[in-house]
Order: structure tokens, then sequence, then C-alpha cells
């Protein structure tokens, strides 16, 4: 009914894990799973004090650029779960990349630009790909990983080498952060 | 309208809802029933005009957040015309029914 959902659709993504000191032996282009976080907040949107705020998201985020050693100015792409079109710009703002109610700003102002200072959903993120629920958070981080290794093609991030990940469930019930860079 | 609506509150933090559970998800202490005004205020509301199987006969119908003026935040129906209903307006609460609290426009 809305325009601003996203599709559901069928489609599969998938990643290779290895350890660290192996993952030459399979490619000349590893990325590194840096940090992963996941916090949860109430299912019921009733049961929190704010709704303009996903608690799961700040908390995730929090504990991942913690356990990373970095913070939001080191990200050089971004990849959101915008299932709705609201979720994209409050991502921003959760994961600390503009102030609260500022989200879309950097949107207006190309901050998330493939050339921009915080590239976002370079492949379209949840909006364009479609949104396959449990494959969206692995189509995520294989995105990343063909940024970090310099095979993004047409939709490449120029020296991207860290990247990050966050992938809803529920209605922020569940938040997942993922932090990768390319060894 | 003096409808209240039952809830539980918890003794140690002050935790409350009007849904019935046993523990406090806060600080894990028994909780003791209680009850609350009927009186508060609409936060956000939703219009449900595609029902699920069961609802039909319903829709459109309104599903509101209410800010109680002295319990906790809820989750209702408003029993009026969608086009009525706004944020901030004030309701009373009315009666339960199929398991939902239902608020009427104050």
């Amino acid at each position: 009914m809305s325009a601003s959902r996203v599709r559901f659709v069928s489609r599969a993504a998938a990643v290779v894990l290895a350890p660290a000191e192996e993952a030459k032996k399979f490619t000349d282009t590893p990325v590194e799973v840096v940090a992963s976080s996941v916090a949860t907040d109430t299912l019921s949107l009733y049961q929190r004090k704010e709704l303009t705020i996903f608690e799961g998201s700040r908390k995730a985020a929090d504990e991942a650029f913690k356990r990373a050693h970095l913070t939001a100015n080191d990200i050089d792409v971004l990849e959101v779960h915008d299932a709705f079109s609201v979720l994209g710009l409050m991502a921003l703002e959760d994961l600390g990349f503009a102030d609260k109610g500022t989200g879309a700003k950097l949107l207006l102002d190309g901050t998330c630009n493939r050339d921009g200072k915080v590239p976002t959903n370079t492949f379209g993120g949840l909006k364009a790909r479609g949104h396959p629920v449990g494959a969206s958070g692995m189509y995520q981080v294989a995105e990343l990983a063909l940024q970090l290794s310099n095979r993004a093609e047409k939709c490449q991030v120029r020296n991207a080498s860290v990247g990050l990940s966050q992938s809803v469930g529920g209605i922020g019930s569940t938040v997942v952060v993922h932090i990768l860079r390319s060894l | 309208m003096n409808s209240t609506i039952s809830g539980v509150e918890c003794p140690r933090c002050q935790w409350s809802d009007f849904f019935k559970a046993q523990v406090c998800p806060r600080c894990l202490t028994e909780l003791n029933n209680t009850s609350f005004p009927g009186q508060g205020r609409i936060i956000t509301f939703t219009v449900i005009r595609y029902p699920p199987i069961g609802f039909e006969d319903q829709a459109p119908y309104v599903v509101a957040i209410i800010d109680l003026n002295s319990g906790p935040r809820v989750i209702g129906r408003i029993n009026a015309k969608p086009d009525a209903v706004k944020i901030g307006a004030n309701v009373d609460f009315a009666r339960e029914a199929a398991g939902a609290l239902e608020f009427v426009l104050a």
C-alpha cells in the first residue's frame, strides 16, 4: 500500500568464512570480521520510552565500535537496514553518523553518495535490492566484502577499507552490527 | 467515564504495564497486581485498512499507543472514525474487548 515499504523477495547470498591466518589460501583479497554485536529491545513498541530511536541499534553499534576500537568516523562504507524509508534515516542517527533528527540531511547533502563521506547502501540497500528477510543481513555482508576487496565494479567506493552493516529484526527488537575490514 | 485498567506494578523499581506479567522484566522482582485510571493521551496511531484473517468485519479500525495520565504507556483500540483520531487527543478507557483495551475520544 505504502511506497515507504520494501518489497519482499526471494533471493540468496553467501560468504565463505575461514580463520584469518588461512584466508589467503582461498583468496588474494580476504576481508576480516573485526567485530560483531547483537542487541535486543522490547518486542512491543508501546513498552519503549522513545518511538523514534532503536535502542538496539545504539547498543549494538556502541558495542561493535568498542570491540573494534573504531568510531563512526572510521567507516568508509555503510550498509543499513532500510526496510522502510524511515528506518534508513533512523539508522544513520542511531549508529552515530548523524545527530537525532538530522539523518535526512546526509542524504540531501550527498554524504551518503558513493563519493560522499559515508557511502551508504552502495548496491541499493533493501529498497532497491528487495528484502529477502533472512538473507538480507548476509547480502549486506557480501556486498561490504565486495567493496572492501575492490570487486564492487560500477558501485565501487574508492579506497574503502572499513565497512559496517546494520541489520534489523522485528521493529528493532533485534539489531545486529558487523564491522568488516580489508586484510 | 471511570473505568480502570488492570495491570501490574513492580514494588521495587516501579516498572508497570497493563500486560499481565509475573516478574519485572527490568529487575526480576515479583510484580503486584494493580489498576490504573483510564484517562490518557494518544502518542501515535495507525489505521488498519487491510485486516488480518478474523478481523475483516472490523476494518478500518484504529490502533493507538497511549500514555495513561497516571500509569504506563499502553497499546489499544480507539473506538472512533479514523478521521476523528488525532495525535495528542485525550482518550478514556471504555472496556476490554477481545483481549484489547478499547478507548473512546474524551
